[in-house]
């Protein structure tokens, strides 16, 4: 019905008035594709069904020797986006084994472990590795992984080996616990010793905490606080967080956040001293500074820590499952678990590698670190985090 | 009373008002009469506010409009390609200069049909804009901009987009509507039929500049220099050596009553000239020029009768003047011949002169090639600057 | 799924005019077919196909479909509370959005001033910084400490604020665009009617703008509705919209059912405004004789226009300036003074953040965009060709979803990238992903940006081109398009502009290792350390100068002859 204004004439109209309207020929075509679509991909051409369904299943022997025969072809490995190895490390695994390295950056711990659930029956990768001991239960549930049990297992302390069917294989661990900067904390004011302390009047308004539900330091802090005070008793978690908020705790959305933007520490440009973070955080500050530092600017809450502890395991369905059980091999040996830990900043789970200098010098382990298993906190974690949530942000 | 002096303005190298002046009386309608990219329509924008200038000053009733902004004034614009307002309707589009006036309820409404009414549109209030022919186009500008009773309406070529019977027939209507609102307007056009048929004075206008002013018949009989006489369509015109009382031409030599010099505001020439015997060409450069009117020039046939015509008669747009040439009469051949409705329009090469146009009434033409002897009356011939 | 006859066939379905004239002859059919069939085929396999399957997987991961998520959506008041703060913090970002850009848009529209084709790319480069740096340029800049003095910082004002920074560039290219083009001559026809100008601009300039406001708007709402990277930074923890709590969800809880179930419930409420805003174009639009720019805009004249000319700018430069001003800051402020350490640091992996020198990065984010925006200008030209001149609900139902990827759960997408597209080709760990995902996003700019223009272009000029021998694409080609091109560069700029900035659904898929610019930021800030921050400050600078040479760039193309017709 547009008419040239110049036009002395009309041009024809639009014949059809009555069409159906555009949310139906939207959810038309939505349904078609959706006919179409869907049962051909479940159909899944081309994806092989695998054995392991949760029960029995074979398990490579312990203690047999690798064998040193070069396969061909591709591993691809599939991780989260913290992953970081040196240059000619996974080339030395090439050189020995003659298969080729790929790997497949899945954004955060969860979003992977999504991904690599909702493609079981036909799996982006040969290997997943980044699914921590707060996610285990859940990955083992979904039967993602096949039984595979690497030599390099006898020399991983038996505290880490939380998965006696041998589907993951712990690599590496690290603790979550409280940075304070040193700075702040010059004068009178001592940093605080325990997780108690942090409901103290001298630390009102200095403390910030990242959100469970959208952080994995964060949800760690908590399980902490979970198994320090307990679910039930005089004093629960709840009334912990409640004393917290009460003085006057920050919380934000995720650790950059956190540490960048609130914390006032090291690279810190906040204004809070007291921050949820890697026990070797400070490591860091330290290897990431500028100019050359002697002393770590930051230091740890060595009380309240919780251990954390990441696998690795060979994926149920996976193209070349021989390739992949080198390469888990690989990530336990003493090349790959030494090269860790100024990388990703993690502990090396084999107890036969060295940790590097900068480690022993500025880092500080804490000697209790909590730690709950797996199972219980794939039974509960959703129900704790609703109730944090319902205590911190009412 | 408007009145604008010295107004000039330059947009870079281009000089589009170069010390216009104008005066409007109330209840005058002047038109502007000049080629495209003369500056008449930068004129019509500067009177209306829309431009400003670098020299010069618009006052009405002897008051500066220098600090009125466009919307304050209470002047009407019709612009050239309407401007009509394409997301309202027609009465959206007439009824708005009273909305912003303040009119509203039955005063508006009746208003808005009085106006339509009167530009012939009676019942098109809720037409769209997009369905418009041109003429109804230019009759919605014409009543929008009327609506609101300005004091000064400035119309920019309004006819210009529409057929001949069209036009003519609404340069009646809008005649009959200027002596009916007894409007105060400024018609701006490069059809000088229009110009001469709405207005009681007619400027002339040429980059920037006025080359020419007066009433209609005026500027048709006498223009004032060799520029406005093509301008208006008088193509015959031919250098002239003024000596004693001759002005020795190509085309033969003429006796002259008088000279006038050419130049803006003053009288033009007025030389009464008679045939005179097509001597001695003129050789030097002259200042002054013959202009002859080519429906003034009687074409008499040479070699007998032309076809359907008594013998010995005279073709000729006006009354024959005579009915034989005299022997001292410019001589030629006709070359052209071209069919105009109204008459015959052709061209002749004269004798030892350039060739001139003759316009003729529609029977007893010659022919291409015949020879033809010419004859000029006093009216039509002039000699200009 | 396509109209019933073949498009071209007879004249009702293209408007009696179809974009060539002349009697429809199979190559023409074929024409109209590809041009029809070209974006629902691309739509429905690269964004339909996964999301159903995604949805379907989603809600029946029990073995029979589940619709009970839905049921907690009703009943829990948590998730009503997140679906109305998504509804109008969406709608109060619109506005403000609006009211603070439309100035500009007149500024940049109407007015030339030195500097003008510098800054126009200027104000496209908050579309392309990653949520992570702006909020700590923001937090910055709210915080106690900052210019203004009040803690504004995880407040619903930090929330607004930044997305009025990030959606400015929109409202002012896409307003701006047409309003360069408006006849100036109606404006001044309304002012000797007696209309100062305000009120010109009431009765004759905004309803001449409503589509290209309407269709900004239309942007930003979708882009505020399903925010996600501002709200969890700035907003703290107690707000969230629909999209946080999908994240929450999937990756934290990894209840997909209801994940799934809030992702429904997020593109019903964008299908429902985006319908809305179809039909109000459809009825709305006229045909505007457009003038070119090089008419309708000049220098400031008067006092009054340079004060205004200045004000808006110097606004402009303030607001956006001065979160852009603190990263670049930041990017050269080492420990030891003013360097160019953190940016020498970029060329080596010695942090090993990366297993990549960050260059690298570069480069592949902008051999990603370069893909990105040709596929989003060809497939977006098709579809605002249909949409434009067919009236019929193919059109209409084109219209609304290519406009659904902007406002569907980009980690629902994601999923359902890697839930789907294993068939018929394995698309799910190809590098390829990445340009086609963010075409997704980018296609509604190129469509958005010029089917305003389009609509308006008189039919009367490709009625004479025809007339003088000029066959349908030459007609396309030399009437359409130079009348166009001007707002297909603006969205080509978008998409490119939005590829370099990353589209939310590449976060979560596998991706092999190629690194763009966004994932390097936010790998290096994945860690604590001076140097890291500091390459996160120079990698996003060199981002945003990435971003304006580019769009520079863009703008000075030419199509065919002469750029602005």
């Amino acid at each position: 019905m547009k008419h040239d204004v110049l036009s002395n004439r009309r041009s024809d109209g639009r014949a059809a008035k009555r069409r159906p309207t555009p949310v139906v020929a939207a959810v038309l075509v939505l349904i078609a594709t959706a006919l179409v679509a869907v049962p051909a991909s479940l159909a899944g051409c081309g994806s092989t069904t695998t054995t392991t369904a949760g029960g029995a299943a074979t398990i490579a022997p312990a203690g047999a020797p690798t064998t040193t025969v070069t396969l061909g072809g591709e591993v691809v490995l599939m991780t989260h986006d913290s992953f970081a190895v040196s240059e000619g490390v996974l080339e030395e695994f090439t050189a020995q084994t003659g298969v080729k390295v790929r790997v497949l950056k899945s954004g955060d711990a969860g979003a992977m472990l999504n991904q690599a659930v909702l493609t079981k029956d036909h799996p982006l990768a040969d290997v997943l590795y980044g699914v921590d001991n707060t996610f285990l239960s859940r990955a083992l549930d979904a039967g993602i992984f096949e039984p595979y049990e690497p030599p390099g297992l006898a020399s991983v302390p038996p505290e880490f080996q939380l998965d006696p069917s041998h589907r993951a294989a712990p690599i590496d661990y690290g603790d979550i616990c409280v940075n304070y900067d040193k700075a702040a904390f010059t004068g009178l004011t001592k940093p605080p010793a325990t997780l108690r302390d942090l409901t103290e009047p001298e630390y009102r308004s200095r403390l910030v905490v990242e959100n469970p539900a959208t952080s994995s330091p964060g949800l760690a802090f908590v399980l902490a606080t979970i198994a320090e005070f307990g679910e039930t008793g005089d004093y629960t978690w709840r009334d912990y967080w409640a004393d917290l908020v009460k003085n006057d705790v920050l919380v934000v959305g995720g650790w950059e956040d956190a540490y960048y933007s609130a914390f006032s520490g090291g690279s810190g440009k906040g204004d809070r001293p007291l921050v949820v973070s890697y026990a070797t955080s400070p490591v860091a500050e330290v290897v990431y500074a500028e100019t050359p530092v002697t002393v770590a600017p930051t230091g740890i809450v060595a009380e309240g820590a919780f251990r954390q502890v990441e696998f690795a395991g060979v994926l149920a369905g996976a193209k070349n499952p021989e390739a992949a059980r080198r390469f888990v091999d690989f990530l336990l040996s003493t090349r790959f678990q030494e090269d860790m830990p100024l990388q990703m900043f993690v502990y090396p789970a084999n107890s036969e590698a060295a940790v590097p200098t900068e480690f022993a010098t500025y880092a500080a382990v804490p000697e209790r670190a909590a730690a709950l298993d797996p199972a219980v906190i794939g039974a509960n974690r959703d129900r704790w985090i609703e109730e944090w949530t319902s205590i911190v942000l009412p | 009373m408007l009145e604008a002096r010295d107004l000039t303005l330059h947009f870079g190298p281009v000089t589009a008002l170069d010390g216009f002046a104008l005066t409007v009386p109330d209840g005058h309608v002047v038109s502007v009469l000049g080629p495209s990219a003369c500056g008449k329509s930068t004129l019509l924008r500067v009177i209306a506010g829309l431009q400003s200038i670098e020299a010069g000053d618009v006052l009405w009733d002897g008051r500066s409009l220098r600090d009125t902004p466009p919307h304050l004034r209470g002047f009407g614009l019709m612009f050239q390609d309407y401007s009509l307002f394409p997301h309202k309707t027609v009465a959206g589009n007439v009824a708005f200069g009273l909305r912003m006036a303040g009119m509203g309820g039955a005063e508006l409404s009746g208003r808005v049909d009085a106006a339509l009414e009167r530009v012939g549109l009676p019942g098109y209030r809720e037409r769209s804009i997009g369905n418009l022919s041109g003429g109804e186009q230019q009759r919605v500008a014409l009543a929008r901009a009327l609506a609101p009773q300005p004091r000064l309406l400035m119309l920019d070529e309004p006819l210009g987009a529409l057929d001949r019977t069209l036009r003519e027939r609404l340069l009646g209507e809008l005649r009959q509507l200027f002596a009916d609102l007894g409007i105060t307007a400024i018609y701006v056009t490069h059809d000088q039929e229009e110009a001469f048929a709405l207005s009681d004075h007619v400027m002339v206008m040429r980059a920037g500049r006025v080359e020419q002013e007066g009433p209609p018949e005026e500027v048709w009989r006498r223009p004032a220099g060799e520029w406005v006489a093509r301008f208006l369509g008088l193509a015959n015109i031919v250098e002239a050596r003024l000596e004693g009382g001759w002005a020795l031409t190509p085309w033969g030599r003429f006796q002259v009553s008088a000279v006038g010099a050419a130049g803006v505001g003053v009288a033009p020439a007025t030389p009464a000239a008679v045939l005179g015997t097509p001597e001695a060409r003129v050789t030097s450069a002259a200042t002054a020029r013959l202009v002859l009117r080519p429906d003034a020039i009687g074409v008499v046939p040479l070699d007998g009768a032309p076809d359907g015509a008594a013998p010995g008669a005279v073709a000729s747009a006006r009354e024959c003047v005579a009915e034989s040439a005299p022997d001292d009469t410019p001589r030629g051949t006709v070359v052209s011949r071209v069919f105009r409705g109204g008459g015959y329009l052709l061209l002749i090469q004269v004798d030892r002169g350039p060739v001139l146009e003759a316009q003729v009434t529609w029977s007893g033409v010659p022919r291409i090639g015949e020879r033809v002897g010419l004859i000029i009356g006093a009216e039509g011939a002039f000699v200009v600057e | 799924m396509i109209a019933g006859g073949s498009a071209g066939s007879g004249s009702t379905s293209w408007r009696g005019r179809p974009p060539w004239g002349g009697r429809p002859s199979w190559p023409r059919r074929l024409g109209g077919l590809v041009l029809v069939v070209v974006p629902i085929v691309y739509l429905s396999y690269l964004f339909l196909y996964p999301l159903v399957s995604i949805l379907w997987l989603s809600l029946t991961g029990t073995g029979r479909l589940d619709l009970s998520p839905f049921w907690q959506i009703v009943v829990r008041p948590s998730l009503r509370g997140i679906i109305w703060f998504s509804l109008w913090q969406a709608v109060v970002s619109t506005v403000l959005t609006l009211v603070l850009g439309l100035p500009a848009a007149y500024v940049f529209a109407r007015y030339d001033f030195p500097g003008k084709s510098l800054a126009r790319p200027m104000v496209t480069i908050p579309f392309v910084l990653p949520a992570v740096v702006v909020g700590s340029a923001f937090m910055a800049l709210l915080g106690p400490t900052g210019p203004l003095g009040v803690d504004l910082r995880r407040t619903v004002w930090a929330i607004l604020l930044a997305h009025a920074f990030y959606n400015y560039a929109v409202v002012v290219r896409t307003v701006g665009g047409l309003w360069a083009h408006l006849d100036p001559r109606l404006e001044e026809a309304a002012r000797m009617l007696g209309a100062g100008r305000v009120r010109t601009f009431r009765e004759v300039t905004l309803p001449l703008l409503r589509p290209a406001i309407a269709a900004a708007a239309s942007i930003v709402f979708l882009f505020t509705f399903t925010s996600f990277g501002v709200i969890l930074i700035l907003g703290g923890l107690h707000y969230a919209t629909i999209e946080v709590e999908i994240y929450r969800q999937t990756t934290s809880f990894l209840n997909l059912g209801l994940a799934a179930a809030l992702a429904v419930v997020q593109m019903v409420g964008v299908t429902a405004i985006l319908v809305l805003y179809s039909q109000y174009q459809e009825r709305r639009s006229m045909e505007l004789s457009l003038r070119p720019v090089r008419e309708t805009s000049r220098r400031p004249r008067t006092r009054g226009e340079k004060t205004l000319v200045a004000g808006v700018l110097g606004f402009t430069a303030v607001f956006l300036g001065a979160p852009l001003v603190l990263l670049v800051e930041r990017s050269f402020h080492t420990a030891t003074g003013y360097g160019l350490t953190y940016y020498r640091a970029l060329g080596s992996t010695r942090t090993g953040s990366l297993f990549v020198p960050p260059v690298e990065a570069i480069r592949n984010s902008l051999v990603f965009a370069v893909v990105a925006t040709i596929i989003a200008v060809i497939v977006g030209m098709m579809a605002a060709a249909v949409i434009a001149y067919r009236s019929d609900w193919t059109a209409r139902g084109l219209d609304v979803v290519l406009m659904l990827p902007l406002g569907t759960s980009a980690v629902t997408i994601g999923l359902g990238f890697i839930v789907a597209l294993d068939w018929p080709w394995d698309l799910r760990t190809s590098a390829l992903l990445i340009p086609l995902a963010h075409s997704l996003v980018a296609i509604p700019f190129v469509v958005r940006t010029s089917l305003p223009v389009l609509r308006s272009v008189r039919g009367r000029l490709r009625e004479a081109a025809a007339v003088l021998g000029a066959p349908p694409s030459r007609v396309w080609r030399e009437i359409d398009l130079p009348l166009v091109a001007r707002s297909v560069l603006v969205g080509a700029g978008f998409a490119f502009a939005i590829s370099l900035g990353e589209f939310g659904a590449t976060s979560f898929i596998a991706r092999p290792d190629t690194p763009t610019v966004p994932v390097a930021i936010f790998r290096l800030l994945g860690r604590p350390g001076a140097l890291n921050l500091g390459q996160a400050m120079a990698l996003s600078t060199i981002l945003m100068a990435l971003t304006a040479v580019a769009i520079g760039l863009i703008e000075r193309f030419r199509l065919g002859e002469g750029g602005e017709f």
